[in-house]
């Protein structure tokens, strides 16, 4: 269930993004977004199939 | 080209008011190229076979040498005329691999032959593992060919939706397929799962982890407003509060099983988008966030059209009454359908724009906004899911990088 409606307007937090961690699901998640920032253009992609 | 009498016209947003010449378009970068049309199995669930369009039924069922030398030749025109240095073409069907792989390595290699050489072209074929042999997979691994698997879990019991014409589960061969992939970890792409709520969600997760795939994408099975997910009741377009969130609440459990594991056992794709979102980087996904949609379509027939979930909304909805034999894929970049997926945040709703997670949510997969008539400017009728779980992985990954300063 979502928040009360009163809650739904709640703003996100801001997250620093870090330069390192010790998270190993979190380094992985960084190391593409370094990869993704060497790129001109970041397009979304299809990702699906009947 | 097959194209429809659309029983469902086109809808007035983006069809008929938006201005597709007011925007810079992006170039395509991905292009789904249709092998066969036909599937070997009948799953109960497809969007494709049992939904409402069945314009597939009019198409050839296999794609003629000639039509792919000519979709070959107009992505090459594509990549040179903006000078791109990598595409993705993805091999798709109904089941591409219904005929042998010939016809999806004959497809790969027009591709590759016909763009310039300093283009790097990563090719996919996206299969069911029924036809996936040894030899096949060999065949494909040998050619530089990756392969992607459509699963429901990891057991049996996950994938009894997926049978053949004659009702035979297509798991037995799928899961054969799954375990030679692990054994080329190289050639394997991953897996797309759609969601089913009568799975147990931390269940499906631990099955996929044993078949190791290097990626795992979870998606919401196809719905819109007219059309509501399995589950849930129908409502007119808009963001309603409270409201349930089974579609949320399954994600969520998942998400907590992946970035509690200790290790990164498999990329999950939707997770990775929202915490890149999060952490302020842009979406490589059509499932969340603003990031421009690069794919187009081209059917067996050499028919140029939008991607194929678009189906699941109305008969006719992915056409684009364009063809490689007669136009460009730049001519299909000025297509309302196919601008309205590359405006960000200007094809947002009302709703969304005024949204505290909008920006990351993006208004979720595009499909998934479709009413009848007044068509695509609506938030997700996954809204609330959406929320639910863009606020749990938020509350998680502050969490964590609080942690780790």
């Amino acid at each position: 269930m979502t928040h009360p409606p009163e809650d739904t307007h709640t703003p996100l937090p801001e997250i620093p993004r870090p330069l390192h961690t010790d998270h190993p699901v979190l380094a992985a998640v960084l190391a593409e977004l370094r990869v993704r920032e060497r790129q001109s253009t970041v397009v979304a992609h299809y990702e699906d199939a009947p | 080209m097959t194209t429809h009498p659309h029983r469902h016209p086109h809808p007035n947003w983006p069809h008929r008011s938006l201005d597709t010449t007011a925007h810079r378009p992006t170039p395509f970068r991905q292009f789904v190229l249709k092998i066969h049309s036909r599937c070997n199995l009948d799953c109960t669930y497809c969007y494709l076979y049992q939904g409402p369009d069945q314009g597939w039924r009019d198409r050839p069922a296999r794609t003629a040498e000639s039509t792919m030398r000519r979709a070959a030749a107009r992505i090459a025109e594509h990549v040179r005329a903006h000078r791109l240095d990598h595409i993705r073409i993805e091999l798709h069907g109904g089941e591409p691999l219904l005929a042998g792989p010939g016809p999806v390595l004959d497809y790969a290699r027009a591709v590759r032959e016909a763009v310039p050489a300093d283009c790097r072209v990563t090719a996919t074929v996206q299969t069911n593992g029924t036809r996936l042999t040894a030899a096949v997979l060999e065949r494909l691994a040998a050619a530089g060919v990756r392969v992607g698997l459509s699963l429901d879990g990891g057991l049996g019991a996950h994938n009894a939706r997926r049978v053949d014409h004659a009702g035979r589960p297509a798991w037995p061969a799928a899961r054969s397929a799954a375990l030679r992939l692990a054994a080329h970890p190289e050639t394997y792409a991953g897996i797309l799962c759609t969601i089913d709520l009568a799975a147990d969600p931390r269940e499906v997760y631990r099955s996929l982890l044993e078949l190791r795939p290097p990626g795992v994408d979870f998606l919401l099975p196809h719905a819109n407003w007219a059309d509501p997910p399995p589950g849930t009741r129908p409502l007119l377009p808009g963001r309603h509060r409270p409201r349930p969130t089974p579609y949320g609440d399954w994600l969520a459990t998942v998400f907590d099983a992946w970035w509690d594991e200790g290790r990164l056992r498999t990329r999950v794709r939707l997770f990775q988008e929202i915490a890149a979102l999060l952490l302020g980087a842009p979406s490589g996904a059509e499932a969340v966030g603003l990031s421009p949609m690069a794919a187009a379509v081209v059917e067996t027939d050499g028919a140029i059209e939008q991607v194929d979930s678009l189906r699941s909304a109305y008969e006719g909805a992915s056409e684009t009454g364009l063809d490689v034999f007669r136009h460009s894929f730049d001519r299909a970049l000025r297509h309302p359908g196919v601008a309205a997926r590359q405006l960000g945040e200007r094809a947002l709703a009302d709703e969304c724009r005024d949204c505290p997670v909008g920006k990351v949510c993006g208004g979720g997969n595009y499909v998934h906004r479709y009413a009848p008539r007044s068509g695509f400017l609506h938030p997700s009728v996954y809204c609330a899911d959406l929320e639910r779980l863009i606020r749990h992985v938020a509350h998680r990954l502050n969490q964590t990088v609080h942690e780790s300063t």
